[in-house]
């Protein structure tokens, strides 16, 4: 019950702050929309006015989505750690009998429903301005989605482990943030890369939405395999942050940015 | 009573660079149910430190908490359960979000549903005459207001334990007031156990019957506020002079033991005198009396809880007795 109570106050403090700060969301969905654009455009510039289409344009708009979805999941956990320390809740957070990974986790768990509203109405308007229409198959996609995301908030909580520790590392954050765009858009085919967060989900995905294969369709193993990762770095970036965590009370620097 | 705060032989050592600094070295008190204590002690002292040692912030290097009878570090959510705090130089609030949506989350963020506290809210809001202020965000509240909202926060949900850290620091006299008026009523109508950190001697005096001095560390006392000042009682009276003094005489009642002399321009010369040896009445009167000095008035002076403060933690430093908290070990 406590669990269901905390989820809908992290609800609706999302949408008070979306409702609140409007403006800045639509300055985001309308940045992203004219970045992919450009891109968009841009690549016909280069190929001398030469139309993209078929599978290409449609793993372009697949994995411009995905990135922006990554990239939002994991702002919502490293940025925000670092506000929450900024405006002095931290440790007010951290004094909830649920913990702060639970009490993050939801709050990430709200962001989602708005980055994924989002991230559909990006989409519409990707497919609408460049006419190429991919498959919107939830029930295959769904699974798929939570696959890639799961890894990336794991990222997210271990780079948040480490600003407990060592304070302002910003700078390492946006790096992160644009290795996000490869990690999302790397071919499984060399093997060890789709053991990075998300990168064999987001392949499924591609093949979801480009290839039109459903989830049932999809190769078992691969699946299983992206799923396995998931709970992997899922696991391995909270227990990174954990231990981060008790170093961070340990030498008294947990609430000090 | 049931001891709700137990603190045993807590210390704390915090890495700087290759060296330790000591920030507590074996503390322990208790406290009962509905008692409200004041934790005072100087800036460095190690106050915060023990706050967020109870809060679960900090972990200690050796000792035990227990809030409620549960450790915060083994049993946390149990013991976080029982405790709420406002901590000193945090907002503890969020600042885009109103007065009554910050009640409402931090309902729920100690597991109560917003809905079934709603009459403690309202109750909250009118206690704290924030009623005008309800849809107000807390950004745009003034800065007693901000602090009288993450006080109503701390108390949002009913936990025995209130951990309050500077709750009147940089606040005006008004909101202060206020302040104080709350702390008495959540120990009298709700029997809380309050810890206060604070530098504020007034509320101190107002609201606590016992205070915990803390100093380089180490508790050097920790007594009812009363004990103290009789404690620490002197028979001392104050001379209020009609007349200036002459240099010579100045100079002469300056060599007299437990003697203090204020020449203040404007608002006349007054003379406390120690009356620990009557000896240094007569040699006052005397030197007074050779040049037909006025006394408009003698008055009793009593001793106020911030000079009880300043001798216990000034006669701790000057015995040599400070231990090694604060400083590299």
């Amino acid at each position: 019950m406590g669990n269901l109570v905390l989820l809908g106050a992290q609800f609706k403090r999302e949408f008070i702050y979306l409702k609140r700060y409007f403006f800045n969301f639509l300055g985001g969905f309308v940045t992203l929309y004219v970045v992919f654009l450009l891109i968009f455009f841009g690549f016909r510039g280069i190929a001398g006015g030469t139309e993209m289409y078929g599978a290409g344009l449609g793993n372009l708009i697949v994995g411009y989505v995905t990135w922006v979805l990554a990239m939002m999941i994991y702002q919502d956990v490293s940025y925000n750690l670092f506000n929450e320390a900024r405006e002095g809740i931290l440790e007010q957070l951290y004094m909830s009998p649920f913990g702060y990974v639970r009490v993050t986790s939801f709050r990430l768990i709200a962001g989602l429903v708005i980055h994924l509203s989002m991230s559909v109405v990006i989409l519409v308007a990707m497919m609408l301005s460049t006419g190429r229409y991919l498959n919107l198959d939830l029930i295959s996609l769904v699974p798929l989605v939570a696959m890639l995301l799961i890894p990336v908030a794991g990222l997210g909580f271990i780079l948040g482990g480490l600003q407990l520790l060592y304070k302002r590392i910003q700078s390492i954050l946006q790096v992160v943030q644009f290795l996000l765009v490869g990690v999302v858009a790397a071919p499984i085919g060399l093997g060890w890369t789709q053991f990075l967060p998300g990168t064999l989900a987001s392949h499924l995905v591609r093949e979801v939405m480009v290839n039109e294969i459903s989830f049932t369709s999809l190769p078992g193993n691969q699946s299983l395999l992206a799923l396995g990762i998931a709970l992997f770095y899922a696991l391995l970036g909270i227990g990174v942050f954990r231990f981060c965590e008790r170093r961070a009370m340990i030498s008294g620097r947990l609430g000090q940015f | 009573m049931e001891e709700l705060l137990k603190i045993e032989k807590i210390s704390k050592t915090y890495p700087k660079k290759k060296e330790k600094i000591r920030a507590l070295e074996n503390v322990s008190f208790q406290m009962r149910e509905g008692e409200l204590v004041g934790l005072l002690g100087p800036n460095g002292a190690g106050k915060t430190t023990m706050v967020k040692i109870i809060c679960g912030l900090v972990a200690p290097d050796e000792g035990e908490v227990r809030v409620a009878g549960y450790n915060p570090w083994k049993e946390r959510s149990r013991a976080l359960s029982k405790l709420s705090a406002v901590l000193e130089g945090n907002r503890n609030i969020y600042w885009p979000l109103t007065v009554r949506e910050n009640l409402d989350f931090f309902a729920a963020l100690k597991g109560e549903n917003p809905g079934r506290v709603r009459g403690r809210i309202d109750d909250l809001i009118s206690m704290l005459n924030l009623e005008d202020k309800v849809n107000v965000t807390a950004r745009s509240l003034s800065r007693g207001m901000q602090q009288k909202l993450a006080l109503a926060v701390a108390l949002v949900v009913d936990v025995p334990v209130l951990i309050l850290d500077e709750p009147t620091l940089g606040l005006d006299v008004e909101s202060a007031l206020e302040i104080r008026e709350m702390l008495k009523n959540v120990v009298q109508e709700e029997k809380k156990t309050v810890l206060l950190t604070t530098h504020d001697m007034r509320l101190v005096r107002a609201v606590c019957p016992r205070v915990i001095i803390i100093n380089q560390g180490q508790i050097v006392t920790d007594d009812r506020v009363d004990n103290l000042l009789r404690l620490f009682e002197v028979k001392s009276y104050r001379l209020n002079l009609g007349s200036q003094l002459t240099s010579e005489q100045e100079l002469q009642l300056q060599e007299i033991e437990n003697t203090v002399l204020h020449n203040e321009r404007g608002n006349g010369v007054f003379i406390d005198i120690n009356l620990e040896r009557m000896e240094n009445l007569y040699r006052v009167l005397d030197i007074l009396r050779s040049s037909n000095a006025l006394i408009e008035s003698i008055e009793r002076k009593d001793i106020d809880l911030e000079e009880v403060f300043l001798e216990i933690v000034g006669r701790r430093a000057a015995n040599g007795k400070s231990g090694t908290a604060g400083r590299p070990v």
